[in-house]
């Protein structure tokens, strides 16, 4: 035994060294600055690209590198705790919902200043895409892509059973329409069924339909428990489980290696078992390996107010990277013309700067016939359409989030009413806001100016007065209320 | 088992032999049949992952082995793996003699109230104290280090809990004699007892490498060189790269389990005889 | 042999531990000194980090009291209890694991000749199935292979061969087991829905064949079942009594056994739910104290708490195999219109219903053959030989033999088994959650450490996140301490 142990402290000792000696030079010429984001083609093309751009421009040579970016759940965590701490790269991807909880927690470079000097200001982007960049009136980072949601539908599915594709614009009643006779048409009496209409509902944009946002137009309380909420609910609840257009979620979940389910839409939608999913222009990153489609892109329905909600891949600056000045170059890089052009080339996204969208490279790439068309409606909606998601000063969204989601599955589990979760979600929004200002007396201030403030949008209301656009917060209502003529064109009060 | 005291019940009538065996063989098939499903998942192609059937029908894809080397430095993250496991394990086994020695064969005032705090710590969850424990890696300095996944899991109450009990079991007569031939403390530990606690050591080294080799969190948290990553982090990368590749995965999977299948295979007498020894007697 | 001084054995036995004792200190004692501390402020990473530095507050005893009124931890607690349920199941599959393997142990084994022969045979099959192609039936042809080969080299080695095979769920624990499984249970194109689905279709025409056989005969051979279960158990009881085996404590507790099924199978009739639990409690009071009042003329006196660990394991068991009885008396009658429809095999991971038992299930196939088997092989083969002979020679039937010698040979084994199984049961469930159901469906699936995970990592509240941690260390002390106190007299009987 002793001859055992000291034999394996002298192998582990050797192995540890060579272990050692054969990682990757730590020390480079140049700076090194590191990225958090997915590791494939495009990105290793920008890394490639950046370089090139910096020599153009005369700007002494970084060394950027990628760091794999972690996509299941506990990315976020892995995120938070490494930035927290004092060690996480310089640059990293910051998707929905992700942006507050990094903000709060101070571990993203303020660069409000420095975009303005070196133009890379919010204001270059989408204004929908401004709240994925910016708390308070503080710009936090730039975009790397500009997405939104719609209605991917394979023509050949729809072509098989029959049944006629959905208009470009819709609402839910062809939805349950056009729906019921296509999981009629598709899945044969006496069997258990296989093929659905769509994959996932977005309850956010069915609310908004209604004229319905998470938030009032303050965001100072959750308002889900209003009757808009509970047609909604009932609405999501009868398709997935009395209509069965929708799958459940294990129905979804049942292939990936995480819980989020995504990617087996992707494989399910290709062999025509979903004839539509809801997801953003990247979705053909995850198309194109699995062959060639006839693909068309529809506006999701609604209830009435149509919408589309818009979101972006932005890249922010750890506050505490040893070199914030190159790490901020990158994000100039973003806003410049040679990465717009990449972006809009590769067909998987929108590019950061909207008039890059426009050109002939990104309406009409040469190497998918099948797709034709995509690239413009997404352009065109995102334009006409597009709203920032809601989030609230006053609680992390990633909270809200968990919460609605959790009442949601109370309903369809058939062990909440409608009326119920519709309750118990904005109790439990509403509770964590309690709490957060309970929490955090800088909160407090502000929470009560809007209150302030909300008091005065319902007396106007009430009088049935026009509103001042800088009254409100939620760019949700602000768009409502623009679209109905609520707001006072007259300016400041 | 070679060395095990046989002790099949006598009276089982040797007609029954087979029998006994097909049922068994049938259990087996049902431990087996997942990992029928990966090896079989792991040979099909992207697009049939999602099939119901278990063959692959388009014939078999030797190629996503293959694949599963180009995309992920597999041979690293394995070989971080084994290194960071067997550190550990060597540590743990030492350390943890070290204190089940002292807890078992000296006596000193207030021994067992610290033993019971040992124990105790073994109920907290350790979810509680990662944060904590974090910031200490990062006051020492160890972030993204081999030191600080070694480290924090090396000294272990589970591992001073079995030892002890286990030498417990070994008779006091043999230390006393070394003692009155005049060996040190330490003589008696290395020359005597530790020899004697070889299956018991053998069991505590298995049990806590297969843990370390399996362990997530921690090393997701802890490393951000992609070439310090140990295999259950780097398998992350089927999760990105090429959307979710459940296919390289499952191949990835079938690979990194065989070093465990191997140890055990090789080890598992002793680990028999270490548990049966008495490590487990209340 | 020399006379040490107390001062000099102290610094020895220091010595020796201090390796294990520095390291414990620095990676377990501070960190649980911190989270002590940290349970009883309102720390929230967010706001005190490096970056950030609001003040820490102490809130005393503020984290305890929210979460007393908090609904989502007491769901997550009776979701970690019921999860627990699978124990003593899980425990008992190891025994019989290990008593099957323990009876086909040879003395030689031929290791050698075994693995040349396994090879060879797959081998060749190999070669076959690649000449064949791939057809669906070619599994068959697979399994088949794979039995004989096992079935050849389990014979060939003496059955060592089964060890290893029983314990492969083990060797893949974690991400993959989770993935492995999340597949298996697929609601449409999971092997055991599509075992399952035959199956219930020819249950389904058999009820409708015979509907007074199932709507009438099902709940009567149920509740006979049941009856006869808790007759068996009131008089094994009382002979117990009888034979001063089993104190007071230990009668209530068996007594509460059976009481608790009656309970829910009165509110599921109809009746109130304090009603129902005060008729179920009463129940429990008259059988308790049946049995206490008998006079134990002869016989020592016993303790007060003498055999409650036994009685406290066998309610446990009892109150699922009831359940499950009860079940049959309550959905019977329904028997018949549900058939016309048709039964549908469950939706495993997605069904609030069935998501629990299906995790319950899958932790049961990994336990079985987990390092509790081969704890209890090494048992096996310590109870010495004579024993079983000595039993022989007094014609002893083999279920005497088990439980007169090898299940009280066992106890120290099942005692250890079961503090652990404890300690791991209450803490686990966060990987699982995590990879396979995010919590879900409507957070049937959330355990304790899920819950800790996410109010610590995903909110930040660090405090309340201890807080909770603390509740639940709280609970596997009480608990393990009980299992020390009755457990372990039991287990030295």
């Amino acid at each position: 035994m002793k001859r055992v142990l000291l034999a394996s402290l002298g192998v582990l000792t050797v192995a540890t060294v060579i272990l050692h000696r054969t990682l990757p030079a730590e020390r480079s010429a140049v700076p090194v600055i590191t990225w958090v984001t997915d590791d494939d083609q495009v990105r290793h093309d920008t890394v490639a690209l950046f370089g090139r751009w910096l020599a153009e421009n005369r700007l002494p040579p970084v060394d950027l590198r990628i760091d794999l970016r972690d996509n299941t759940p506990t990315g976020p965590s892995k995120a938070l705790i490494q930035g927290v701490s004092g060690v996480a790269d310089d640059l990293t991807d910051v998707y929905m919902n992700q942006l507050e909880p990094f903000q709060k927690a101070g571990i993203l470079l303020d660069v409000t200043d420095i975009a303005r000097a070196r133009g890379f200001g919010a204001a270059l982007t989408y204004p929908a895409v401004r709240s994925d960049l910016e708390v308070m009136g503080r710009q936090y980072g730039f975009p790397r892509a500009v997405d939104s949601a719609l209605l991917w539908v394979n023509r050949a599915t729809f072509a098989r059973y029959g049944i006629a594709e959905p208009p470009s614009r819709w609402n839910w009643d062809q939805f349950e329409e056009i729906g019921l006779r296509f999981v009629a048409a598709a899945n044969p009496p006496g069997s258990r069924q296989r093929v659905f209409f769509l994959n996932r509902v977005w309850l956010p944009l069915l609310r908004r339909g209604l004229g319905l946002s998470t938030f009032n137009e303050t965001m100072t309380r959750c308002t889900l428990d209003d009757p808009r909420n509970v047609e909604v609910l009932r609405r999501a609840y009868r398709w997935t489980v009395t209509d069965r257009l929708l799958p459940t979620q294990a129905e979804q979940y049942a292939l990936v290696s995480d819980a989020t389910g995504f990617d087996s839409s992707f494989s399910l939608f290709a062999s025509g078992r979903f004839a539509m999913i809801y997801e953003g222009l990247w979705a053909l990153i995850r198309l194109h390996p699995r062959g060639e489609f006839q693909l068309r892109v529809v506006e999701p329905f609604t209830g009435g107010f149509p919408n589309v909600e818009v979101g972006s891949g932005a890249v922010c600056v750890y506050a505490g990277s040893p070199h914030p000045e190159l790490a901020c170059l990158f994000l100039q890089f973003l806003a410049s013309r040679p990465f717009n052009l990449l972006v809009a080339r590769s067909g998987d996204s929108m590019p950061p700067l909207p008039s890059y969208a426009r050109t002939d490279d990104f309406l009409h790439p040469p190497h998918h016939p099948g797709e034709a068309g995509v690239q413009e409606f997404f352009a065109d909606t995102t334009r006409d359409c597009g709203i920032a998601a809601s989030r609230s000063p006053f609680i992390l969204p990633n909270e809200v989030f968990r919460i609605d989601r959790e009442e949601f599955e109370e309903v369809l589990a058939g062990r909440a009413s409608p009326e119920e979760g519709a309750r118990v979600a904005a109790a439990r929004i509403n509770a964590g806001i309690a709490l957060n200002l309970a929490a955090e007396p800088g909160l407090r201030r502000l929470y009560r100016e809007r209150c302030d403030v909300q008091e005065r949008i319902a007396e106007r209301r009430a009088a049935g007065r026009p509103v001042p656009a800088n009254w409100i917060s939620d760019p949700f209502h602000l768009a409502y209320y623009r679209a109905r003529g609520w707001l006072d064109k007259g300016g400041v009060p | 088992m070679g060395t095990a005291t046989p002790t099949t019940e006598p009276s089982a009538p040797r007609s029954r032999g087979l029998g006994l065996h097909g049922l068994i063989t049938l259990l087996s098939l049902g431990m087996m049949a997942p990992f029928a499903w990966m090896a079989l998942a792991s040979l099909k192609s992207l697009a049939e992952v999602g099939d119901p059937g278990w063959m692959p029908a388009a014939g078999f894809h030797w190629g996503n082995y293959a694949e599963v080397f180009r995309v992920i430095p597999f041979l690293r993250f394995v070989a971080n793996s084994l290194v960071i496991a067997g550190w550990v394990t060597l540590l743990q086994v030492f350390t943890s003699a070290l204190a089940a020695f002292s807890f078992a064969r000296l006596d000193w005032p207030g021994r067992d109230r610290v033993f019971f705090l040992y124990l105790g710590t073994m109920m907290l969850p350790g979810l509680v104290m990662l944060i904590a424990n974090y910031q200490i890696m990062v006051r020492l300095g160890l972030v993204d280090t081999y030191l600080g996944l070694v480290l924090p899991a090396s000294f272990s109450a589970f591992g001073t809990f079995l030892l002890r009990q286990f030498m417990l079991g070994i008779p006091r007569a043999l230390d006393e004699a070394a003692e009155i031939d005049g060996a040190s403390k330490w003589r008696i530990f290395w020359d005597v007892i530790l020899p004697l606690s070889r299956p018991g050591l053998v069991t505590l080294a298995i049990f806590t490498f297969m843990g370390n080799y399996q362990s997530f969190f921690w090393p997701l948290v802890m490393m951000k060189t992609v070439d310090k990553y140990t295999l259950p982090v780097g398998l992350l990368f089927f999760d990105t790269d090429h959307g979710q590749a459940t296919h390289l995965l499952m191949a990835a999977v079938t690979m990194s389990v065989a070093p465990l299948i191997v140890l055990f295979v090789l080890l598992q007498r002793q680990l028999i005889r270490g548990i049966q020894l008495g490590a487990v007697k209340g | 042999m020399k006379v040490q001084s107390a001062r000099r054995r102290c610094l020895v036995g220091v010595a020796f531990l201090l390796p294990n004792i520095a390291g414990f200190c620095a990676f377990t004692l501070i960190p649980l000194a911190l989270s002590f501390m940290m349970a009883f402020t309102d720390w929230d990473f967010l706001r005190r980090n490096v970056f950030r530095h609001d003040p820490l507050q102490w809130v005393g005893l503020g984290n305890f009291t929210r979460l007393l009124v908090d609904t989502q931890f007491w769901r997550d607690l009776g979701n970690t209890c019921f999860l627990m349920i699978g124990l003593p199941f899980a425990i008992a599959g190891s025994l019989g694991a290990a008593l099957l393997l323990n009876r086909i142990g040879g003395r030689r084994c031929r290791t050698g000749p075994a693995l040349a022969a396994a090879t060879l045979v797959l081998a060749a099959s190999g070669l076959v199935l690649l000449r064949g192609g791939m057809p669906e039936t070619g599994v068959w042809f697979l399994f088949g292979v794979l039995a004989a080969t096992v079935l050849l080299a389990g014979v060939l080695t003496r059955g060592s061969v089964y060890r290893t095979l029983f314990y492969l769920p083990h060797f893949t624990a974690g991400v993959a087991t989770y993935v492995l499984w999340k597949k298996l249970y697929h609601p449409t194109s999971g092997p055991i829905n599509l075992a399952l689905n035959p199956l219930l279709d020819q249950v389904s025409s058999a009820v409708r064949f015979m509907p007074g056989l199932f709507s009438i005969g099902l709940p009567l051979a149920g509740a006979a079942g049941a009856l006869t279960l808790v007759a068996w158990h009131l008089l094994r009881l009382r002979r117990r009594w009888d034979d001063s085996e089993a104190g007071i404590s230990a009668i209530v507790t068996g007594s509460l056994g059976p009481a608790i099924p009656l309970g829910f199978l009165l509110a599921r009739l109809g009746l109130p739910g304090a009603a129902s639990a005060a008729v179920a409690l009463a129940a429990a009071a008259l059988a308790a104290a049946l049995i206490s009042r008998r006079p134990r003329p002869w016989g020592p006196k016993c303790a007060a708490d003498a055999g409650l660990g036994l009685e406290v394991a066998l309610a446990l068991a009892l109150i699922p195999l009831l359940a499950i009885l009860l079940a049959c008396v309550v959905i019977g009658p329904s028997l018949p219109a549900r058939a016309q429809a048709g039964f549908e095999a469950p939706d495993w991971l997605g069904d609030y219903g069935s998501a629990k038992p299906a995790l319950m299930i899958m932790a049961m196939w990994a336990a079985i053959g987990s390092n509790n088997m081969i704890l209890y092989l090494a048992g096996l083969s310590n109870i010495p030989q004579e024993l079983y002979e000595a039993a022989d020679m007094d014609g002893a039937s083999p279920r005497q033999r088990f439980w007169n010698i090898t299940w009280p040979q066992l106890a120290p084994v099942t005692f250890f088994i079961a503090v652990m199984g404890v300690i791991e049961g209450l803490q686990g469930g966060f990987e699982m959650a995590r990879t396979m159901t995010a919590g879900g469906p409507a957070g049937s699936t959330t355990t304790l450490s899920y819950f800790v995970y996410t109010e610590g990592f995903e909110t930040g509240r660090l405090g309340y996140a201890a807080a909770v941690a603390w509740v639940l260390f709280a609970l596997v002390f009480v608990l393990s301490l009980l299992n020390f106190r009755y457990g372990n007299r039991n287990a030295n009987d």
